[in-house]
């Protein structure tokens, strides 16, 4: 068997763990101030707050002035690091009011570009009306990428000069209201997105479910998959709907409410089936997208 | 200078440690091994509380780490034995982080539980000047062995060079992107001592930076602490992952023993390493600290990592009763296992209360021969004038008769639930569900039969019974309708209860279809016994007696229509019953309740399950007749 060499111990050495004694031990030093830290402390205790009636908007402001604003990647930090709170009873709701004055100061301080990873949260995610008619003109517009949402429904409600990426599906009820805001999904997306928005865009670049558009006016919907949907365009203004696959299923395009809509594909099994069922004298246009790129209009 | 072998060594080291730990219920014994195939380190055995050690490892930290041998060992097994004693000490933390990891950090969730795990272990012992010079001279020897790491082999390097890498460059990004040294350098800051990490790069001070904001004493901080230690060496994960190309990842890099995935000390710690027991009570730790949302999650996440079962629901009863698919009633079977774990939880005591009962009674009847081996207290002196005598003395012989006698017993349980629709449904978390869960499971294992009625505006009954696993799922049972207690119905139930000689009585029914389909399947004598009835309670005989055995309770928020007629009926019943009110989530009503002065009755109100527990039923002094004995049916 393979024998090591000791080394001679000194007289410390040999006595040490033959006497008892207690040994104190050093604090942790913890240099410098990680805001975030702070934010989830005072969030933690927000909960409390909340249910005695405290203002979350004035929370907020003293933190925002004693602490400072979140930078986007501390923000981004700080939505993961809230989950240890989804024990807390009617988490989303309180925490929801919360988050939303975080990164409207984060937005105030500069920072107007996010990206949050939903991951974890389910439908529990605080982003429900969290830019909710809040950005009020083109000066103030803000970016947020969003990954792994596919399971929230009614995300971003009302949302005024947004720009949103989603890396993968959405829910059902994406962009309700959407005013002025352009959206990008790069994945699927569930039924009623884009209803009553305005002045909006919605790219999917998946699939898309039944009944999207609703009550829309001036919005653009460029639809690159297929297209399963009941009520497409129901009493939709204005808006232009682009399908860039198939109207798959069991579907009723506009009705006799909708108006002035362009409808535009490069699927002549498409173009068929509007100029069959589309509801005409109410001012709806259809167009064949030719290779090139340019606008056919094949109305009746 | 001695010579001595590792084996030697540690039968010296073992003890020693375990004393400096003030001698935790770990037995003293180190397992070396020459090789730990996969590991290549140590690690310690949750289920057997035993460390394995390398001895491979031991002589690469003397001969290239510089360590003498004695502070190689013991800073390992402090290391390890810490596992035991600091952190994580059992699997509920394990369970908890692990299954936060997995949504925040991903394929690195693995990776960044365990360093987390290490740093925490580490921490309060290199924190400390003498004892915890063993782990830091430990760490200045890993760090040594990261430095000196051994180049790549001709192979790998000609693999990198076909990847257009240069093996020198990756060599360098390896150590540049090293938790490890990451690590080691955080602990230097934090001890003041030199543990040879020497790093200027930027990337890497703002690292260290990052991790020296945060407090990783502050227990209440935990959690927040862990995902912020993820996110800011995901990073640094993410970055190495990119240095080596695809073939050489997962071990193939080969480059020793610090580049490799893994921690330093060893594999990640899993839940895997635990026994089942050690799961189930990690698994009843986070149920009662957790939300019931939570605990699915944590449930899941234990359950794919071990690839096994943790539910305990009972076995389904053989039991059938009339059909309840034409009703609304919802049943929720699967919600038994969560509120079964949650309520074998709370403790609860139940007094006992005097009740007729049927009892044995033994009196001597005859005599024989008392042989060898007969019981000694049966001998009858008397039978040979005072003595003993061999072959001679006569014993009694003792009969055993029934009789009826009021005594001291667990009464058996009658389980009123509200499932309307202003109750919490089941699978969200109810109170009411975990208060009969409580009630049925205490009563059932003190020897008691439990009953349920779960209603609405229509309503289920379950006679009272052994079979557990009919009363949970009686339970878990949601009408979601109106709220009005049909107490004719409960008065009936009772009555049938009375008339166990109703052999062929189905385990419950509900509407009122179902009811009459029911009494159509009796003789009409019983028909006519169950329909033709007074709505007064009639407290005598039978009756009398199967109110007596049991205790009622009632799981409600208050909101019942016919309010009035349930207090007049829980009046009634006050001179033989006890009964319990157990008002959910509607404390402003308590008041109200309270009001109605209901003699012999207990109101709780219950807010969050922590009001439920430490529950003790039945105020013992209330319910004994005023001359302060008990009625005897047998003395009269």
């Amino acid at each position: 068997m393979k024998k090591i060499k000791l080394k001679k111990k000194s007289l410390e050495d040999s006595l040490s763990g033959h006497t008892t004694q207690v040994e104190e031990r050093k604090v942790i030093e913890v240099v410098g101030n990680n805001k975030v830290t702070e934010y989830l402390r005072v969030a933690e205790e927000y909960f409390d707050y909340f249910k005695r009636g405290f203002k979350v908007s004035l929370i907020a402001f003293q933190l925002r002035e004693t602490v400072g604003a979140l930078t986007s990647e501390e923000a981004a930090l700080f939505l993961d690091a809230s989950k240890v709170f989804m024990d807390e009873r009617n988490y989303a709701e309180i925490f929801s009011g919360f988050f939303k004055e975080v990164i409207h100061g984060s937005r105030d301080a500069g920072y107007r570009e996010f990206e949050f990873d939903l991951q974890g949260f389910g439908q529990h995610n605080p982003f429900g009306n969290i830019w909710g008619n809040v950005n009020n003109d083109e000066s103030e517009r803000t970016k947020i990428t969003f990954r792994n949402v596919s399971n929230s429904i009614n995300l971003l409600r009302g949302c005024h000069y947004l720009d949103v990426v989603v890396k993968g599906d959405v829910g059902y009820g994406f962009g309700f209201g959407a005013k002025n805001s352009l959206h990008h999904i790069e994945g699927n997306a569930e039924g009623a997105m884009g209803n009553s928005s305005s002045q909006s865009k919605f790219i999917v670049d998946g699939n898309i479910d039944y009944s999207f558009g609703y009550n829309s006016s001036q919005s653009y919907f460029d639809l690159r998959g297929n297209v399963s949907s009941h009520y497409l365009a129901k009493q939709a203004k204005d808006s232009t709907f682009r399908i860039g696959g198939d109207l798959v299923g069991d579907y009723w395009v506009g009705d006799f409410n909708a108006q002035n809509c362009k409808f535009i594909s490069p699927n002549e099994n498409v173009i068929e089936y509007l100029l069959n069922h589309l509801f005409f004298g109410h001012g709806h246009k259809i167009y064949r997208e030719l290779e090139d790129g340019k606008l056919q209009e094949v109305s009746k | 200078m001695t010579e001595i072998t590792w084996e030697e060594l540690a039968k010296v080291i073992a003890p020693r440690v375990l004393h400096e730990f003030y001698n935790p219920l770990v037995y003293p014994h180190i397992k070396l091994e020459d090789k730990i195939e996969g590991i290549g380190t140590a690690y310690f055995d949750f289920k057997t509380n035993e460390t394995h050690v390398s001895k491979e490892f031991l002589d690469q930290l003397v001969e290239h780490g510089e360590m003498d041998p004695e502070t190689a060992l013991a800073g390992i097994y402090k290391h390890e034995v810490g596992h035991y004693v600091h952190y994580p000490r059992e699997c509920a933390e394990l369970m908890f982080l692990g299954h936060l990891a997995e949504s925040s950090f991903g394929e690195y969730a693995k990776d960044v539980l365990a360093y987390w795990v290490d740093l925490k272990d580490n921490l309060p012992q290199i924190l400390k000047e003498k004892t915890g010079k063993d782990v830091r001279e430990l760490y200045k020897g890993f760090n040594l062995l990261i430095e000196k790491e051994e180049d790549f082999t001709e192979k790998q390097k000609e693999v990198l060079r076909q990847h257009s890498k240069d093996p020198e460059q990756v060599m360098e990004d390896l150590k540049r992107y090293s938790i490890d040294r990451l690590l080691i350098s955080y602990y230097q800051e934090q001890t003041k001592e030199d543990l040879g990490v020497h790093v200027d790069d930027e990337y890497f001070q703002e690292k260290l930076s990052q991790l020296m904001t945060l407090d990783f004493g502050d227990e209440s901080a935990n959690l927040q602490n862990f995902i912020l230690f993820g996110n800011y060496i995901m990073d640094v994960l993410e970055k190495r992952k990119n240095i080596l190309p695809k073939s050489m990842q997962n071990g193939g890099g080969g480059s020793g023993s610090g580049q490799g995935e893994g921690t330093v000390m060893g594999r990640p710690i899993n839940i895997g390493d635990f026994t089942d027991e050690q799961i189930e009570d990690g698994l009843d730790s986070i149920i009662r600290g957790k939300n019931k949302g939570r605990y699915e999650r944590v449930k899941e996440y234990v359950e794919r990592q071990t690839g096994k079962n943790f539910d305990r629901t009972p076995p389904k009863s053989k039991g059938k009763g009339i059909g309840l698919g034409s009703s609304d009633l919802k049943n929720n079977d699967d919600q038994i296992g969560y509120y079964e774990r949650l309520a074998a939880t709370y403790g609860m005591f139940i007094h006992k209360k005097p009740i007729v009962v049927d009892s044995t009674d033994s009196f001597p009847e005859g005599s024989e021969r008392f042989r060898v081996g007969d019981a000694i207290k049966t001998l009858d002196p008397f039978s040979t004038g005072g003595r003993i005598l061999p072959s001679i003395t006569r014993r009694k012989k003792l009969k055993q008769s029934h009789k009826r006698d009021r005594l001291y017993k667990v009464p058996n349980a009658n389980v009123i639930i509200d499932s309307s629709g202003s109750m919490e449904d089941p699978r969200n978390g109810s109170n009411a569900v975990l208060a009969g869960f409580i009630l049925g499971r205490n009563y059932h294992n003190n020897g008691a039969k439990v009953g349920a009625v779960n209603f609405s505006v229509d309503t289920a009954f379950l006679m009272p019974t052994r079979e557990l696993n009919d009363f949970y799922s009686m339970m878990c049972a949601f009408w979601n309708g109106g709220t009005a207690l049909n107490i004719p119905k409960i008065k009936e139930y009772m009555e049938r209860v009375a008339h166990s000689d109703v052999r062929d009585m189905p385990r419950y029914f509900t509407t009122e279809q179902e009811y009459e389909h029911f009494l159509g399947s009796l003789s009409p004598e019983k028909q006519k016994e169950f329909v033709d009835k007074d709505l007064e309670l009639n407290l005598r005989g039978r009756i009398k007696e199967t109110y007596e055995k049991v205790d009622n309770f009632l799981i409600t928020d208050g909101g019942i229509a016919n309010i009035d007629e349930v207090v007049g009926y829980l009046n009634s019943l006050a001179d033989v019953t006890r009964n319990t009110i157990f008002l959910i989530d509607n404390s402003s009503d308590y008041k109200i309740w309270t009001e109605a002065t209901l003699p012999n009755t207990q109101i709780i109100p219950v807010d969050k399950p922590t009001d439920l527990r430490g529950l003790a039923v039945g105020a013992a002094r209330r319910i004994v007749p005023d001359d302060d004995k008990i009625e005897s049916t047998f003395y009269g």
